[in-house]
């Protein structure tokens, strides 16, 4: 091809390799776009999405809710029966709720980390390319949504807010969870165990749970919640349960698999968690202050 | 001058296949994973039947896209636009040597998107976003993903192919 080697197409060509190249490692420093423009595009896509998304996910809905016909009346009975035990356990917790307010007077608490309110949203779109697991929510920052926040299905945490244009938002899912986004995390009712939530193993399907606590007492069952302490999750959201425990290739700490709580792949309602005790800010603020 | 109604449906098909990608559930297969390339796909099209000689309409289509792709869908950008932009290139230099029809578009499509999805996973390999093997990836992403694309084209070749010859005979006239 001696026309590639022609004289402008060689300088076209160097200048678009220095242009990605460029445009590769800003976003790999800048770790996440929010600039107008890039708003912009989210919000401009984010209105297509939505609008596309109503029929095609009515569409859906009702072929999943045939095949959901079959097993109704079974699963209405079996419903029935928990409903009965559903109310004493609501009694229960109104009781322990009315208790916990007046002993937090007693006491003068105002706010802990495990006061959160939450918005709710819908998933209109998923991040087609794999490689990054992230889905799209219809709530952005107009409706008070920030970075960082943490999103949660009604069977647990699937992941993190971390990029909120002003009509929509981006969602790292948890099965994308690498090295930069961590959360800690601690083994419910056992104060003594906490640790961070260091990865997603792709080949199970299962998070990746270091425990950096001395005296190891990890069993397998038990659930594993955020601990609040990584300053801006709420404590207690439900992340998984330990499936299987070993130690890591140094020997020195144990390595739990936790089967997380939400199914990742099927996620259709979604709450965003606004913790109420303020947020620390993210160590990267104070670097560019 | 119809052809700026192309940015329009490339639009919708980006939204369209994530959208889609959110409603049907990801695995049908075991393990399987196909990623819709539907902007490649239709940028290729253009530039087989609608492009001359020295018209770049159906790679600047494809630039555009791949950095809306980037923008909206992956947190690093300029890996989608260098894997399109080194694909509808090699497709540009090869489309002058072969003969332009159905066959010749699947044969195109199928390098194309695998250019470009090579080099999305090389330059993902290389900066540590992906830690699979070559050889998984081959397996459980490279062949669906061709897949469902020649799927896309099949859908996309009767409805746009038609139109396009329609408008750059308008264009010549």
């Amino acid at each position: 091809m001696p026309s590639f080697l022609r004289k402008r197409k060689l300088i076209v060509f160097l200048l678009s390799i220095i242009i990605i190249v460029s445009l590769i490692g800003y976003s790999l420093r800048s770790d996440g776009s929010s600039s107008v423009p890039a708003q912009f595009a989210h919000d401009t896509v984010g209105l297509f999405q939505s609008v596309l998304h109503k029929p095609i996910g009515a569409i859906a809905d009702f072929t999943g809710s045939v095949s959901d016909m079959r097993q109704v009346y079974e699963q209405n009975q079996v419903l029935k029966q928990e409903l009965q035990d559903y109310k004493s356990l609501a009694y229960e917790v109104n009781e322990l709720e009315k208790e916990n307010e007046e002993l937090r007077a007693m006491a003068d608490v105002d706010t802990t980390l495990s006061d959160y309110e939450t918005l709710n949203a819908t998933v209109i779109a998923r991040s087609s390319e794999r490689w990054f697991q992230q889905v799209t929510i219809n709530k952005g920052s107009q409706h008070g949504v920030q970075e960082n926040m943490a999103v949660q299905t009604a069977k647990g945490m699937v992941g993190k807010v971390i990029n909120a244009s002003q009509l929509t938002s981006t969602v790292q899912l948890l099965s994308g969870f690498g090295a930069e986004h961590q959360v800690s995390a601690i083994v419910d009712q056992n104060e003594n165990i906490f640790g961070m939530i260091e990865g997603y193993d792709s080949e199970n399907d299962q998070l990746i749970f270091r425990d950096l606590s001395d005296d190891s007492e990890l069993e397998e069952g038990q659930a594993v919640v955020t601990s609040g302490l990584g300053g801006v999750f709420p404590r207690g959201i439900l992340i998984g349960e330990i499936s299987s425990i070993e130690l890591d290739q140094y020997g020195l700490t144990s390595i739990a698999h936790v089967e997380p709580a939400a199914d990742l792949n099927d996620i259709n309602q979604v709450k965003v968690v606004d913790r109420e005790l303020q947020t620390v800010e993210p160590s990267e603020e104070d670097e560019e202050s | 001058m119809k052809i700026f109604l192309l940015p329009l449906i490339t639009l919708i098909l980006l939204v369209l296949q994530s959208v889609l990608t959110e409603v049907i559930p990801s695995t049908f297969l075991d393990g399987m994973l196909y990623i819709p390339h539907w902007p490649l796909v239709i940028s290729i099209i253009v530039m087989i039947f609608y492009d001359r000689e020295h018209s770049y309409v159906g790679l600047m289509n494809g630039l555009a896209f791949a950095i809306l792709t980037d923008l909206t869908f992956t947190s690093i950008l300029g890996v989608y636009l260098l894997g399109y932009g080194v694909s509808l290139y090699v497709i540009h230099l090869l489309k002058r040597v072969l003969h332009k029809n159905f066959l010749v578009s699947i044969v195109f499509v199928v390098l194309g998107v695998a250019i470009a999805d090579l080099i999305i996973f090389g330059v993902y390999f290389l900066i540590g976003q992906v830690m699979i093997g070559f050889q998984e990836y081959l397996t459980t992403r490279l062949v669906p993903t061709l897949i469902v694309n020649v799927i896309g084209l099949l859908i996309l070749y009767p409805l746009t192919k038609p139109m396009l010859t329609k408008w750059k005979y308008e264009l010549e006239k």
